[in-house]
């Protein structure tokens, strides 16, 4: 058996008296698509904040590639190669689609403190940020403030920018979220494309979107684990059929 | 060629600044060489805020503690015979460097109202310290002893020491504008725009933010430094909250996130003190109207002309 590329092990966060995560154990494969599943407030989107860094655990492990991340920094993360999305998107309002994801590259982190040529000469970064928009149909936005945007469209730069970072683990918290059902669909099929390329953690309600994007489904419940296995597994899983599906069956 | 008209205004505008001494002995007024100057300084001063607001949107309040320390230290380097620009200027933006450093590390955990508290509380402590301090000449401040030697400048020559003011801050706005273009720039710029995002990218957003402190520190120690050589005396006044505030004032009322936003706020500040200090025995009172008028002069705009504004 091959070892997870990511790991939590007895992972805890308290919000004052509220436990939102409460000892919850994760696997994560390598090039696994994985959804995270849960009714509001089960602790998802903080359960995304511990694994990028932007909360630090009460309690537990995090393992990447069998290295302890537990408190590396967010910056540290990401050059290990795990980003996240926004379930509200995060965007720069006032630079354009394009300078939104050239931010992204790994080579402006890289060449960060670079003040002695300007960001117009690195021609094939600009060219790569061009590329990723026209990978989510924003070709056309380029040159648009974020803020001009539609919410299809952020939503769509989100993630531009979330796989421009290359990373090769991405946390994608609700990317459908929001959208209609043909924009959904649309961005169902950006997500299905990075299969096998990379390794994905998302967070979805549509239960349609989930079974067929999914390898791997794990459901969250009140901060713990409730069940987690294949899409047919968790289909016939008694309990979350009961506590869960049913809500939406 | 789009670019040309572009171009226009700052070249004529740096022509004749470039010329004020001469206007001025054709006029025969030289008296107000010494304003020009430090017209000059304050808008380098108050570029450094436009530095630090502009690019990653942090409102400074202390930057008296930079200005006026810089301004101490290189008066009371005079006291003991260091009388070359070349060492005395290198060394006391060094110290400056260092304190910017220190308070940088302590304040930059902090955002929006808390940053602007916790500056000022650094640089009143700053204020007091040096005040307290006997070889500092208390309340009455430091005097320079003499000029400092630049070779081949005289700084003595008033024009000289004008031109060298001039040029100064005619480099920090062409580097400030070269700045804005490159990926530290840009860098910058993302995390004033969102910092959050900004981390979630990769950035290590802390110690960029101390980057772009540290530098807006030096520039506002420059300015100190030069304005010691025109007054002549490094003053109390130099390092009081008061200076922070005329600063951030300046920065802000020309535009606190353009780069010459400090520079048309000096002159708009620093020419109206002048002149209603002529027209009036209470020119503070016109000033801080001026200030309402310029703050609110959109609102203002839409109430006399009934417009929807801007
Ligand atoms: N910043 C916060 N402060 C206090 N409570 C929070 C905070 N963020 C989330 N919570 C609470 O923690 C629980 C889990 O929230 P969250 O992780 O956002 O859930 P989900 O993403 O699954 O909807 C919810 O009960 C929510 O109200
Ligand atoms: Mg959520």
């Amino acid at each position: 058996m091959t070892s997870p590329l990511l790991a939590c092990r007895g992972l805890c966060y308290r919000y004052g008296a509220l436990q939102a995560i409460a000892d919850l154990d994760f696997d994560l494969m390598a090039g696994e698509m994985h959804a995270l599943i849960g009714p509001n407030g089960a602790g998802k989107t903080t359960f995304v904040n511990l694994l990028s860094g932007e909360l630090p655990p009460d309690a537990g492990k995090i393992l990447l590639d069998g290295k302890d991340i537990t408190r590396a920094p967010m910056h540290e993360r990401v050059a290990a190669g795990i980003v996240r999305s926004y379930q509200i998107p995060q965007l720069f309002p006032r630079l354009s689609a394009l300078e939104n994801v050239a931010l992204a590259l790994p080579a402006r982190r890289r060449h960060r403190y670079v003040f002695w040529r300007k960001a117009s000469t690195d021609l094939a970064s600009l060219e790569e940020a061009e590329a990723w928009l026209d990978r989510v149909g924003l070709a056309e936005q380029v040159g648009l403030p974020a803020a001009m945007l539609s919410h299809g469209e952020r939503r769509r730069l989100e993630l531009a920018m979330t796989l421009a970072s290359g990373a090769r683990l991405l946390l994608l918290d609700e990317p459908l979220a929001g959208l209609s059902a043909e924009e959904s669909a649309q961005m169902a099929n950006l997500i299905a494309a990075l299969k096998e390329a990379r390794t994905v953690l998302f967070i979805e309600h549509d239960l349609d979107h989930v079974f067929r994007l999914a390898h791997r489904i794990t459901v969250l419940v009140e901060g713990r684990c409730l069940a987690s296995g294949d899409p047919d597994s968790i289909r016939a899983h008694r309990e979350v059929r009961r506590a869960y599906l049913g809500e939406w069956a | 060629m789009k670019r040309l008209p572009h171009l226009l205004l700052p070249v004529a505008l740096g022509l004749f600044a470039t010329t004020v001494p001469w206007w001025l002995a054709w006029l025969e007024q030289d008296y107000y060489l010494g304003l020009a100057t430090r017209i000059v300084i304050y808008a380098l001063a108050a570029t450094s805020l436009n530095l630090l607001i502009g690019f990653s949107g942090m409102v400074g309040f202390g930057h008296a503690a930079f200005f006026g320390g810089a301004a101490y230290l290189s008066a009371y380097l005079t006291q003991y015979g260091w009388y070359s620009a070349w060492v005395a200027w290198p060394l006391s933006l060094a110290f400056t460097g260092v304190l910017a450093t220190i308070i940088g590390l302590f304040s930059l955990r902090t955002r929006g109202v808390h940053f602007i508290m916790i500056t000022l509380a650094f640089a009143q402590m700053i204020h007091y310290a040096i005040v307290a301090w006997p070889a500092a000449g208390g309340d009455d401040g430091l005097p320079l002893v003499q000029r400092s030697s630049l070779p081949p400048l005289d700084l003595a020559d008033d024009r000289q020491l004008y031109w060298l003011a001039l040029a100064l801050t005619g480099a920090v706005l062409l580097a400030l504008s070269y700045l804005a273009r490159t990926p530290l720039g840009h860098a910058w710029i993302g995390i004033r725009e969102n910092e959050r995002r900004m981390a979630a990218l990769g950035f290590p957003v802390l110690p960029m933010k101390l980057a772009c402190f540290v530098v807006s520190s030096l520039i506002a120690g420059l300015a100190g430094i030069l304005l010691v050589q025109q007054t002549g005396m490094a003053s109390p006044t130099h390092l009081s909250w008061t200076t922070s505030g005329q600063l951030l004032v300046m920065a802000l009322i020309g535009g606190a996130q353009r780069i010459t936003g400090g520079v048309k706020g000096a002159l708009i500040l620093l020419l109206a003190e002048e002149w209603l200090a002529h027209l009036s025995a209470y020119p503070h009172f016109w000033i801080g109207l001026l200030l309402l008028a310029l703050a609110f002069r959109g609102e203002l705009a839409r109430t006399i002309l009934g417009e929807k504004g801007r």
